[in-house]
C-alpha cells in the first residue's frame, strides 16, 4: 500500500480527523489502510462514499446496477444535472466526484447488479460492508454473503422521515435474519411514499462513524442498539441488541440461504420493451391500486390486472397471480429497478 | 377495547393479543420488531401475548428505502 500518512499533504488533509482523539495518527494510519465495499449508490450510498472517501478510507469499491435519473438529484448528493442529462450509470458518475474530493483514495466501481454469483468477487478484500441498497432481496444476499466472509455489515434504510441503522458483526452480534424473517418492504418504498433528504444524511452519517469506529478498532466505542427515528416527528428508539437466535439460518446454522437460492424474482422477456417479472405473492389489486395512485400518470383497474402508466414513459401491470409486466423498456436492470421502486423487493 | 400506546401515540384497538394488534395495523408480513413495556416480544410469542390497557408497544420497521 503507498497510500499512508508519510504521502505528502496527508497531514495537512486528514489534520481536523486526526487530532480527534479516539482518531489520531494511529487511527488515519488504519484508514488508509482499508477497504471497504459501498452496495447501492443511491442516496444513502453517496453519503457514505462522500464520508469514507473524505475520511481517507484507502480503498473504496463502489457497486450499482442503475443509471442517474433527475429525481435522484434531491438526495442523492454527488450527482448533478449534467449526470442526469447524459443518464450516467451511477458508479461512474459518483466516481468522477469521488476522485475530484480525494485523489489519493482508490476508487474501483463495478456497474452490476449484486447476485449470488458475483457476491464474493464483489467481497474480496473488503474490511467492511456498508449497505446503501433500496430492497430486502439484496440486503438480506448482503447479509448472508458478510457472515460467511466474516466480514462486519452496516445496515441502513430509510423511507418516508423514518431511518434506521444498525451494525451486524459475524461471531459479535446477531444478524439482520436474527431480527427480522425475510420479508419485502410492503409495497413502501421511496418511489411509494417518498423519502426526504435530511432522514438520508443522518441514517448514513450513522452507518459511517460506526464503519470508522470498527476500522480504527475503537470497538468499546461501537454502538450494539438498533437505532431508529422519525425525522419529521422528531421520535428517536434505540431498540437494545438480543441475542442471535440458535436457529438463525444465516449465523445460527450457518445455511445462508440467500448464497444458494436463485434469484426470487425471475425475469423474461416478453416480447418488444415488455419484462415479465415473476415470484411476488399474489396482489390484492385494489390496496395496490390504491398504494400506487399517488405515483402514476393513470390507473386502469379491472378484476384481472392493474394498468399504472408511470411518469418515466413506462407502464407496469400487476396480474393478480403476483407477476409484473414492466413495459417500455428491454433492458432487464432497468425492469427490476422500476420493480424495486414501486412495489418493492 | 384497549388502550394502548403505539410508538407513542393513544390508539383504542378491539385487540386481545399482539398478534391482532399487528393485523389491526396492517403490518402482517412487514419486517418488524415488536417490544412491549421496553423488552423485545419475538414474532413466535405475538399470538399468546395479551394485550392490556396502558401497555407502550413500540413496533421498530425496519425500512427497505435507501
Amino acid at each position: 500500500m503507498t497510500n499512508t500518512l508519510t504521502q505528502e499533504g496527508h497531514r495537512e488533509r486528514y489534520s481536523r480527523q486526526i487530532l480527534f482523539q479516539p482518531i489520531g495518527t494511529e487511527g488515519q494510519k488504519k484508514l488508509l489502510q482499508s477497504a471497504v465495499c459501498i452496495v447501492g449508490m443511491g442516496a444513502l450510498g453517496t453519503v457514505l462514499a462522500s464520508h469514507m472517501v473524505r475520511a481517507g478510507v484507502g480503498h473504496v469499491r463502489i457497486v450499482d446496477r442503475d443509471y442517474v435519473e433527475m429525481s435522484n438529484l434531491q438526495r442523492q448528493m454527488l450527482y448533478d444535472e449534467q449526470d442526469a442529462a447524459e443518464s450516467l450509470p451511477k458508479v461512474i458518475a459518483a466516481k468522477r466526484k469521488l476522485q475530484k474530493i480525494n485523489s489519493s483514495v482508490f476508487v474501483e466501481e463495478l456497474f452490476a447488479d449484486l447476485t449470488p454469483s458475483n457476491i464474493d468477487s464483489a467481497l474480496e478484500g473488503i474490511d467492511l460492508v456498508l449497505d446503501g441498497t433500496d430492497n430486502f432481496q439484496t440486503r438480506f444476499l448482503l447479509n448472508d454473503g458478510c457472515y460467511r466472509a466474516n466480514i462486519p455489515f452496516v445496515y441502513g434504510g430509510a423511507v418516508s422521515s423514518r431511518g434506521i441503522s444498525a451494525i451486524f458483526v459475524p461471531g459479535k452480534t446477531p444478524c439482520l435474519r436474527c431480527l427480522v424473517p425475510e420479508a419485502d418492504s410492503g409495497g413502501e418504498t421511496c418511489d411509494t411514499v417518498g423519502v426526504i433528504s435530511p432522514v438520508v444524511d443522518i441514517v448514513a452519517s450513522y452507518q459511517a462513524i460506526e464503519a470508522i469506529k470498527w476500522l480504527v478498532g475503537d470497538i468499546e466505542a461501537q454502538r450494539t442498539s438498533v437505532l431508529s427515528f422519525d425525522l419529521w416527528h422528531h421520535r428517536i428508539h434505540e431498540l437494545k441488541q438480543t441475542p442471535a437466535r440458535v436457529d438463525c439460518p444465516c449465523c445460527g446454522l450457518k445455511l445462508y440461504p440467500a448464497l444458494h437460492q436463485d434469484e426470487k424474482l425471475v425475469l423474461s422477456l416478453c416480447g418488444r420493451e415488455s419484462i415479465q417479472i415473476s415470484g411476488h405473492a399474489p396482489f390484492d389489486l385494489q390496496e395496490w391500486a390504491n398504494k400506487l395512485e399517488a405515483t402514476a400518470k393513470s390507473i386502469k383497474v379491472n378484476p384481472y390486472l392493474i394498468r399504472i402508466e408511470l411518469l418515466e414513459h413506462v407502464r407496469l401491470v400487476l396480474f393478480e397471480d403476483g407477476r409484473v409486466l414492466v413495459q417500455g423498456t428491454d433492458d432487464p436492470a432497468r425492469a427490476r429497478t422500476l420493480y424495486d421502486r414501486y412495489i418493492g423487493s | 377495547m384497549v388502550e394502548l400506546i403505539i410508538n407513542g401515540t393513544v390508539r383504542q384497538l378491539d385487540a386481545a393479543t399482539l398478534t391482532e394488534v399487528v393485523e389491526q395495523l396492517g403490518l402482517n408480513n412487514r419486517p418488524i420488531i415488536a417490544e412491549i413495556n421496553g423488552e423485545v416480544v419475538l414474532s413466535e410469542h405475538w399470538q399468546q401475548t395479551e394485550v392490556a390497557d396502558g401497555m407502550k408497544i413500540e413496533f421498530v420497521h425496519f425500512v427497505g428505502g435507501g
